[in-house]
């Protein structure tokens, strides 16, 4: 299993009832994969920067890929570092939205970084990615190939930042390294009062997401967004959480690995 | 700190209510030997001690009742003894609620069984009940939708309350064979299942799922007992404030050795009694009119539901 959460140091301090963004992920292994003796090709990882500004992503590694797990990994990890070092979080939307494809372009350009290091074509470590900003008044998103960015606010509504994009056909998506020039990417700016937000891949779309349409289910986020808001402790937590995800409940609905990553604002 | 035997020594004892000592004892307050005491904590004279339970002195004594030692007493707030137990909103289990209430966005009705399984309820009546349990299951897994709109949650109580099913739909309810021991903690269970009802409300309200008046059914064969009068009083009162405004449907069966008037002298509903130890039929009733409940839409008013086979004329 693949699953890097960020600093953990940060990710303590924030977590239970101090103010700020408190986070909670895990990555699992899909049925299909475990099966196939193949690892987890989803990665997840996250910081909260001083000033309450939350910098999350999720990536899932292209099942077909050799080395999808590595890609993904490196594809999170690096959006959510050049988006820490360099980001914008003020200012006008276009601003935010250049930031945002800024770090898309790191991120791209690490894996591209990797491929050649360990020389085999980029394609062997094709992954999506979904990048995430937040602070109090606004979440922004990046977004390349399937998967959703959700957000819910102080007055209860659960809307989607970002929306699935995947191909004419199940199975078939973009990739963060499918064109040079992002011009694929969703880049989305939301503004209001988050108090929740959630990161998926594809794998948990069945229920998360009213069909055909395509909009968040708010039954399935409303008992996750309790849940975060109401953790335990960090580790435990993950661990509580890791065993849902696991439950039949879940792997009787998709074979495929599975990323979720919640996080609460404690005003 | 009075003895029990100061305190059985009659009702108008001065030394007991108007004594200074009791009330601003920096002893009473800060007295690690009051705090620590196993003696205090694990002494089966203090959980089975009738003098304790049907004591007029312990119950409507203003001492007991205004006193700040009471109220602000750590010893009395940290106690696992006296504590209510029952956690009726576990972070854990609202994960499930995800898919359950993606999957499912029918109305629900849920349901609580707060069951007596105190010592009294040993041999046939708790065979009786465990089998009315599979009775209910059964019977309502043949109705068309109340599988998938009834939410049944199980409370058993005697000396601890303990939460043996979360909230569940019949399908995923597996009834449980409950043992019966111990004494009476009537007030603490019907709290916990006050508080389990408005947890899952709280719930429902999240995710948008609309809901039917909440139904608690409670079987005792016995009465309050063993438990702090402050506890049944609470009960009693949040279940009348409730049913009040038309919050609760709320059903107390008395099975044989219940005393009835002594529950309502505590300020409860009248009790249905129950005919001999019929569960069987009591828990179709139970069943039938859950589904009678949701076969309508949840603002369809409130059917009067009248006990039939079960109850003794």
């Amino acid at each position: 299993m693949t699953t890097t959460d960020g600093n953990q140091a940060v990710d303590q301090q924030k977590s239970g009832a101090s103010a700020g963004w408190h986070g909670v992920g895990a990555s699992i292994v899909g049925t299909s994969h475990v099966t196939a003796d193949i690892v987890c090709q989803d990665a997840h990882f996250w910081r909260v920067q001083t000033g309450d500004v939350l910098v999350a992503a999720v990536a899932d590694g292209a099942g077909s890929a050799l080395l999808a797990e590595v890609g993904a990994e490196i594809a999170a990890k690096s959006a959510v570092e050049a988006f820490c070092a360099k980001g914008k979080t003020s200012g006008d939307e276009k601003g935010i939205r250049a930031s945002l494809s800024d770090a898309l372009k790191e991120a791209q350009k690490a894996v591209r970084n990797e491929a050649s290091a360990r020389q085999v074509d980029v394609q062997q470590l094709s992954t999506t990615l979904i990048l995430v900003v937040a602070t109090s008044e606004m979440v922004a998103a990046a977004q390349i190939g399937d998967g959703i960015a959700v957000v819910r606010d102080q007055e209860g509504n659960t809307v989607g930042v970002t929306s699935p994009e995947s191909g004419e056909h199940v199975n078939e998506t973009t990739f963060l390294t499918s064109g040079r020039n992002l011009k694929h990417a969703q880049l989305a700016v939301w503004r209001g009062a988050p108090t929740h937000v959630a990161i998926m891949s594809d794998g948990l779309q069945r229920l998360a997401l009213r069909m055909p349409s395509g909009v968040p289910h708010a039954p399935f986020f409303a008992p996750l967004f309790n849940f975060v808001s109401n953790i335990p402790e960090a580790t435990l937590a993950k661990q509580q959480l890791e065993q849902f995800m696991s439950s039949p409940r879940i792997t009787d609905n998709t074979t495929d690995d599975l990323t979720l990553v919640l996080f609460g604002l404690t005003p | 700190m009075a003895s029990i035997d100061s305190i059985n020594s009659g009702s108008d004892n001065p030394l007991l209510q108007d004594n200074p000592l009791l009330q601003d004892n920096p002893l009473l307050q800060d007295n690690p030997l009051l705090q620590d005491n196993p003696l205090l904590q694990d002494n089966p004279l203090l959980q089975d001690n009738p003098l304790l339970q049907d004591n007029p002195l312990l119950q409507d004594n203003p001492l007991l009742q205004d006193n700040p030692l009471l109220q602000d007493n750590p010893l009395l707030q940290d106690n696992p003894l006296l504590a209510t137990p029952g956690d009726a909103g576990s972070p854990e289990l609202s994960l499930f609620d995800a898919v359950e209430f993606a999957e499912n966005q029918e109305p629900r009705c849920p349901c609580v069984l707060l069951l007596d399984t105190s010592g009294s309820m040993v041999g046939r009546p708790i065979a009786a009940l465990n089998e009315g349990l599979q009775a209910f299951k059964s019977d309502i897994m043949e109705d068309p939708v109340a599988p998938k709109r009834v939410e049944v949650a199980v409370v058993a109580f005697d000396t601890t309350v303990r939460l043996v099913q979360d909230f569940v739909t019949p399908d995923r309810f597996d009834p449980p064979t409950l043992t019966a021991q111990g004494v009476t903690h009537m007030g603490a269970a019907i709290n916990t299942a006050l508080d389990l009802v408005q947890v899952r409300k709280e719930r429902y309200k999240e995710a948008g799922i609309p809901y039917y008046r909440p139904w608690v059914m409670m079987i005792t064969d016995g009465d309050p007992q063993g438990e702090l009068f402050t506890f049944v009083e609470d009960a009693s009162r949040r279940i009348k404030r409730e049913i009040n405004r038309d919050r609760l449907v709320f059903y107390i069966v008395a099975a044989p050795g219940a005393d009835v008037t002594q529950i309502m002298r505590m300020g409860f509903p009248r009790p249905v009694r129950l005919d001999g130890l019929k569960f069987g039929e009591l828990f179709v009733w139970l069943s039938r009119s859950m589904q009678a409940v949701t076969s309508q839409t949840p603002s369809g008013g409130n059917i009067p539901f009248l006990p039939t086979n079960w109850a003794k004329k």
